[in-house]
């Protein structure tokens, strides 16, 4: 396998409080390649969030970046001033946030963002850019393209809008980019649409996705691979069939029963007890200890480390070997 | 019986304590010297004004104890000083200091009650226009919006002047100080109304007073248990902020001569007593009250601003 | 829960006709000075639907539907513009005794879909749970309500000891269980669930879900489970109704409605929920956005988006009969 795109070693963020620093992310590390979409799911709060806003520099403060590297084509980005990394932003990794409409200008039409976010990052005139612009909107599924560039965001629907902002991301032809909750603010029928449509646009132009969601269905719909997050740490990662079906780690278990099928009626969903620890309470060991039915003498004290498990790679000193139907069964 | 179990129980005192101490108010308060020493400066206003009559070496309200031989004398670190006056006297050979603590007195005491009974009429026309919206909303608001044209001072000035008017000045002696404070609440009320209206708004759409509609409990208790505890957080931030203004208001009206008699002094008397010795030279008659004036309305200001930025969860 | 269409099972609650109607135009000055006219737009139109004692009856549709609207007309939270709602054969809101209608309001509760905005922030848990035993007067003593709601938290899988404490020390799922502690206290018949678990992680929801199936189980309760989630109102419903631009579309038994769906929007709905069990599969078919509900189209509501639309379907509304509304049913 060639070189990853995106590499992230041992990332760790912390939050300045005043009982001393909250580890929000500690020790995430995993490559992205090439053309690959690669999901983060996990409960409000495990870092997902955080990790893609990290890649980006956007951690607002307290947050701070404390430890590890993260690197794009082989190029250290996690230390760069705020101009250069502003530069990185839009040409070489494009953003898709949940909110279609904190990502556009409400005063300007959608055309010239397009335009100047084209003319900012590629060295082209302002019509070849106008042209590029509604080429964009043409492949994010607008219709009658050439006639709504001139229009404002808020003459767009919901669906319309989210599009948009993906041919706003890929405007500049990133290499990477980082869509957080792309299609949670959409009905479920526009969601559909929405993921059609990514998943077309990776496969024709070969970018690699972080995909940030907690539902895990958008992820088994277009991701290749899925990294689990739990308090701050990836617990699991691997092929996202794999995961799906047959997960190692305790806590990716129990978070593939507990979501609810199509195919189970009336049936009872399997839980997991309690809820994810606080940042202010972590337990010692492995975060999930507390709430997990392996869970032994070792497991709360000592840390486990992501290590081959099976099909996938997990952070688990007693990994799971039945499947998720075996499990449900 | 619900009221009874609102309240955390007694014995939790200690833990109370506990939470103000680790709460995000009381780190903010000590990270900020500026704020220390306003609060401080305040409350050691608040409490000689409190402790007038103990503290003061004579009484200036006791006409008796007057004597003209001593007016106008300077302070005692000066040429021609008394050791008797340590601040020197007024032109009524009152002593200045006594004058001054007993006037701090009566303005903190028309500026407290005066912000009090404004928050008390603007809460309660903020919760029922907010609450139950429609006509009578649309009425109470309208009339904000004009109240809201005058300067609060004008306002204060009219209702004033028209309770002289109404009464006769023969009929309001004694009863100026109440004047005042009802002009001076009158001035001021339509702030809280308007906020509490807006917060009041946003809580009446929340779930929890649809449940408690659900199971029918009455419109006045849904009003006072539910909505009222989760709108005052905005009241004491300007509550804090307008008593600054309120003791202005006060000092201002005595100024124009509509506040309380030359007899009975409040901050603004004794300024505009001393203003008329400015040019003779007898700078001490207008200048302490002066001072005493815009330090507590300063660090009364200060302590408020410092209130709204504290509890603005944006700002942390 | 029981096995669905039991036809000896006694209907619990009928809504009939269920019609709101907004009126969007400004006030009367407005009016006069604007030259404007009425401006209304029928969020509700027309619903009906019966729930059987004991059972589940779940209300999906995506936003715009009309779900929620329905949700506040039947409990009464929302004046209704035309229809009925019954309960045990009693009309809510007519002219019945007081004490008729103390007993009804009692027997109908509801849980909200945000449990941060349905608990009062300034209350403890205790005065939360202990307000409609209150309010109805149902226990009287201090020490007795306190026992009452120390039982209620229990049930809820919370502790007594929670009583004292204030909402905001509690996470998600646990002020949700809170307000379905609440919702039980005044032992009602009839509970309105208005998208319960959506504000919820996944395995949180899972916990929730399976709590609600246990107390209906035990007490026997009836619930009206408002949704946008199919998966979710696979778990839970007995009999399901699906809602489009304030229509009810298709009702039908749970299984028949996923295994053998007749209405064509019911149809793109199920094609839309991402199937776990089947990870790399992008949705397909679907397309469209819901229309505006102040300009709805004519005929039948779906017809832009439908694949099998003709012109009759342009034109004329397609009947409620037999379980569905579509010309072609």
């Amino acid at each position: 396998m060639s070189d990853p795109i995106l590499s992230v070693k041992d990332l760790r963020v912390e939050f300045a409080t005043r009982s001393g620093p909250l580890r929000a992310i500690d020790g995430v590390s995993f490559d992205l390649n090439k053309g690959e979409v690669l999901g983060f799911v996990g409960e409000s709060g495990a870092g997902k969030s955080l990790t893609g806003t990290a890649v980006i520099g956007l951690i607002d403060p307290p947050g701070k970046i404390t430890g590890g590297e993260i690197r794009l084509e082989g190029r250290r980005i996690d230390h760069l001033s705020i101009e250069e990394l502003r530069r990185i932003r839009g040409r070489e990794i494009g953003m898709i946030f949940q909110d279609p409409l904190t990502s556009l200008d409400p005063l300007m039409r959608i055309g010239d963002q397009l335009i100047e976010t084209i003319i900012t990052h590629v060295a082209v005139s302002r019509t070849e850019a106008r042209a590029r612009a509604v080429k964009l909107l043409e492949d994010v599924g607008i219709p009658a393209a050439a006639e709504r560039v001139m229009s404002y965001p808020h003459e767009f629907s919901g669906g319309m809008r989210q599009r948009v902002v993906i041919a706003l991301a890929l405007a500049a032809e990133p290499k990477v980019i980082i869509a957080d909750e792309p299609t949670t603010a959409l009905d479920v029928s526009v969601q559909a649409q929405i993921i059609a449509l990514l998943k077309k646009l990776t496969s024709e132009r070969g970018m690699a996705v972080m995909l940030i969601t907690h539902d895990m269905g958008v992820i088994a719909q277009i991701a290749n691979r899925v990294a689990v997050m739990y308090s701050g740490r990836i617990v699991e990662i691997g092929p996202v069939a794999d995961v799906v079906r047959q997960p190692a780690h305790p806590y990716s278990m129990g978070l593939m029963g507990s979501i609810p099928s199509l195919h189970a009626e009336h049936a009872r969903l399997k839980q997991i007890p309690g809820s994810m620890p606080r940042l202010t309470a972590l337990p010692a060991g492995c975060a999930f200890s507390p709430r997990c039915e392996r869970a032994d003498a070792r497991c709360k004290v000592e840390r486990p480390a992501l290590a081959a498990t099976g099909m996938t790679t997990s952070a688990c000193f007693h990994p799971v070997t039945s499947t998720v139907a075996e499990v449900a069964g | 019986m619900v009221d009874s179990l609102i309240k955390a129980p007694r014995s939790r005192l200690m833990l109370r304590l506990d939470a103000i101490r680790d709460s995000h108010l009381f780190y903010s308060f000590t990270r900020s010297w500026i704020v220390m020493v306003a609060a401080f400066f305040a409350l050691l206003i608040v409490a000689a004004a409190a402790l007038a009559p103990l503290i003061a070496p004579s009484n200036p309200l006791d006409l008796a104890s007057l004597d003209l031989m001593n007016a106008r004398i300077p302070p005692r670190w000066l040429e021609n000083g008394d050791p008797q006056f340590l601040l020197g006297t007024d032109d009524q050979g009152r002593d200045l200091l006594s004058a001054l603590l007993y006037g701090a007195q009566v303005s903190i005491g028309v500026a407290l009650l005066s912000t009090v009974l404004a928050i008390l009429i603007g809460v309660t026309v903020g919760l029922i226009a907010g609450y139950y919206g429609g006509i009578i909303d649309t009425v109470i608001m309208r009339l904000t919006d004009v109240q809201l044209t005058f300067p609060a001072i004008l306002t204060a000035l009219l209702v004033n002047g028209a309770t002289r008017a109404i009464l006769g000045d023969r009929q309001i002696q004694g009863s100026e100080f109440w004047i005042l404070v009802v002009s001076i609440a009158l001035a001021f009320w339509v702030k809280y109304a308007r906020v509490v209206r807006a917060s009041t708004l946003q809580e009446r759409n929340k779930d929890y007073v649809h449940a408690a509609r659900l199971i029918g409990v009455k419109s006045w208790k849904i009003i006072v248990h539910h909505i009222l505890p989760n709108v005052l957080g905005p009241v004491t931030i300007i509550g804090t902020i307008s008593l600054a203004l309120a003791i202005i208001t006060e000092a201002t009206l005595s100024f124009l001569g509509v506040g309380l008699p030359p007899s009975h002094p409040s901050l603004g008397t004794l300024v505009q007593v001393g203003n008329e010795f400015l040019m003779s030279g007898e700078w001490w008659i207008v200048f302490f009250p002066g001072i005493v004036l815009a330090g507590l309305a300063l660090s009364v200001n200060i302590v408020g601003d410092w209130l709204r930025d504290a509890l603005n969860p944006k700002l942390r | 829960m029981k096995s669905q269409s039991d036809d000896i099972t006694p209907t619990l609650v009928t809504v009939s006709k269920l019609r709101k109607v907004y009126d969007l135009s400004g006030p009367w000055l407005e009016k006069v000075l604007a030259g404007k006219g009425k401006q209304t737009v029928t969020a509700v139109d027309n619903v009906s639907f019966d729930i059987k004692r004991g059972e589940t009856f779940a209300l999906v549709g995506e936003s715009g539907s009309g779900k929620t609207t329905v949700a506040r007309m039947v409990v009464g939270l929302l004046e209704r513009t035309a229809g009925e709602v019954r309960i045990d054969g009693i009309s809510v809101g007519s002219t019945a005794s007081a004490g008729e209608r103390a007993r009804l309001r009692r027997s109908i509760q509801m849980i909200f879909q945000d449990p941060y905005a349905s608990l009062n922030p300034r209350w403890t848990v205790g005065a939360i749970i202990a307000e409609p035993i209150v309010t109805f007067g149902l226990i009287k003593g201090k020490a007795a309500v306190a026992e009452r709601v120390g039982e209620l938290l229990t049930l809820v899988g919370l502790s007594p000891a929670d009583a004292v404490k204030y909402p905001h020390q509690f996470s998600g799922g646990q002020r949700q269980r809170i307000a379905i502690a609440r919702a039980l206290s005044s032992n009602p018949e009839f509970i309105v669930c208005d998208e319960p678990t959506s504000a919820l992680d996944v395995s949180v929801q899972a916990q929730i879900l399976n709590l609600m199936a246990d107390l209906q189980e035990r007490l026997g309760l009836t619930y009206l489970f408002i949704s946008h989630n199919l998966a979710v109102v696979r778990h839970v419903a007995d009999q399901i109704g699906v809602l489009y631009l304030g229509r009810l579309v298709e009702i039908a038994g749970s299984r028949d409605i996923f295994e053998r769906p007749r209405h064509p929007y019911t149809k793109m709905l199920i094609a839309a929920v991402p199937d776990l069990e089947d990870p790399g599969k992008a949705p397909e078919g679907i397309v469209g956005e819901i229309p505006n509900p102040v300009s709805p189209p004519t005929g039948c509501h779906f017809h832009p988006r439908c694949p099998l639309a003709m012109d009759r379907c342009k034109i004329e509304v397609p009947a409620f009969r037999d379980g569905v509304a579509c010309h072609l049913a």
